[in-house]
């Protein structure tokens, strides 16, 4: 009996062990891992790198590289993340540059040959004189001199940064060419879409589109989330009874008064349609 | 008796602890994932300061930037912009690369915000 009992606690004593162990080794305490690479990284910092991936990408405009970097993170649907970004940026009301990157990232997902006209960005002149009031000695000290570091700009010229223009696509201000109202029953929503293109003819993605209401409130979207339809489409949903006025680009023209459309079906019967808008760049 | 009781209990209570130490942190480790930007390797951090520096060249947010690049670690902007710039030199990046990170780090030293 008493051998019973002395076998008994070593082995609670054992269970009770492992079991902390387990909870310190797995749960409190987990192996903390260096050196990662990005297809680990957890959901909020996926979408910090997918957004820088994306702002970088209107500077470089570099469709093979953003889509290499973007590839480091594995998704599954990598268009269908950027979308999703994009869409929930726009809908808390966030940044809109960052948006329309994601957008444009989105569409040359689907679309690798797609070329952007890249941001303008501000650089020093290459060739400065180095003087005593260069700053950061730490970096002169730990880095391997470059002609770079050996002719950083001092800080008494220091250059001053012209006003930031956020326009991946410049170029003139698009026109409607044409407005039509869609009357399909199958459809479930009452659109109002919106199809861009450049003076080719080639849809374009990332283009600002403004709606604004007459009672006050104004929401802005991008071409360029849904490239499944066209990299240059983008819809709004209308409610019942409201008018909207629409803008697209920076420099376009209001369109006023948009609302749901009435249609009819064979039998009469009268249903709410949609918009059809599109635009064109002036050749 | 009683005490010798007591002492192989606590002994087995550690061998316990050892052995599922041993399995959660060597032999079966919690999966790679949920990692944050800060562990990632030296290369992809080089590589996400020179986007950031980019975006500081196009939009001159420097608020911005120092937000992003608090994210890749705990030390000040400055140092790790120099740390990115360092990695970039010895992986070759080209000289505009670098000087898109340098220009940031610049800017940086210069408004005294990426300073601890």
């Amino acid at each position: 009996m008493n051998e019973k009992r002395g076998s008994l606690h070593l082995l609670t004593g054992v269970i009770i062990g492992v079991l902390i162990g387990l909870l310190v080794s797995l749960v409190l305490l987990p192996v903390q891992y260096i050196d990662t690479e990005p297809r680990t990284l957890k959901e909020s910092d996926r979408l910090a790198y997918r957004e820088v991936v994306a702002r970088a990408f209107l500077v470089e405009a570099d469709t093979p590289r953003a889509l290499a970097r973007l590839a480091l993170l594995q998704d599954d649907n990598p268009s269908g993340a950027l979308v999703e970004q994009a869409q929930t940026l726009l809908m808390s009301g966030g940044k809109d540059l960052e948006a329309r990157a994601l957008a444009l990232l989105a569409a040359a997902v689907n679309q690798p040959s797609m070329v952007i006209t890249p941001l303008a960005v501000v650089l020093p002149s290459p060739v400065l004189e180095v003087t005593s009031t260069t700053t950061a000695p730490a970096l002169q000290s730990t880095i391997t001199p470059t002609e770079i570091l050996a002719t950083r700009t001092p800080a008494a010229t220091v250059t001053p940064r012209p006003t930031f223009t956020p326009q991946p696509t410049l170029g003139a201000p698009y026109e409607l060419l044409e407005q039509s109202n869609v009357c399909d029953p199958e459809m479930k929503l009452s659109l109002i879409q919106v199809y861009v293109s450049d003076a080719a003819g080639k849809p374009v993605p990332g283009v600002k589109i403004e709606i604004s209401q007459p009672n006050g409130g104004v929401e802005t979207f991008f071409t360029g989330l849904y490239p499944e339809i066209s990299p240059g489409y983008a819809d709004y949903t209308m409610t019942q009874g409201m008018t909207y006025n629409l803008r697209v680009g920076e420099a376009g023209r209001l369109v006023l008064n948009l609302s749901i459309p009435v249609c009819e079906d064979d039998d009469g019967k009268e249903y709410p349609g949609s918009i059809r808008l599109d635009y064109q760049q002036p050749k | 008796m009683r005490k010798s009781r007591l002492v192989g209990f606590i002994i087995a209570i550690v061998v316990g602890i050892a052995a599922g130490l041993i399995y959660g942190w060597v032999i079966n480790p919690a999966g790679v994932k949920n990692t944050s930007l800060e562990s990632m390797r030296n290369d992809y951090k080089a590589d996400y300061v020179l986007m950031v520096a980019e975006c500081y060249a196009s939009d001159g947010d420097l608020a911005g930037a120092v937000e992003r690049l608090e994210a890749i670690s705990t030390s000040d902007a400055v140092s790790v912009v120099q740390q990115g710039l360092i990695t970039a030199q010895q992986l070759g990046y080209s000289n505009l690369e670098l000087q898109y990170m340098a220009e940031l780090e610049k800017a940086l030293t210069m408004s005294g915000v990426g300073n601890q």
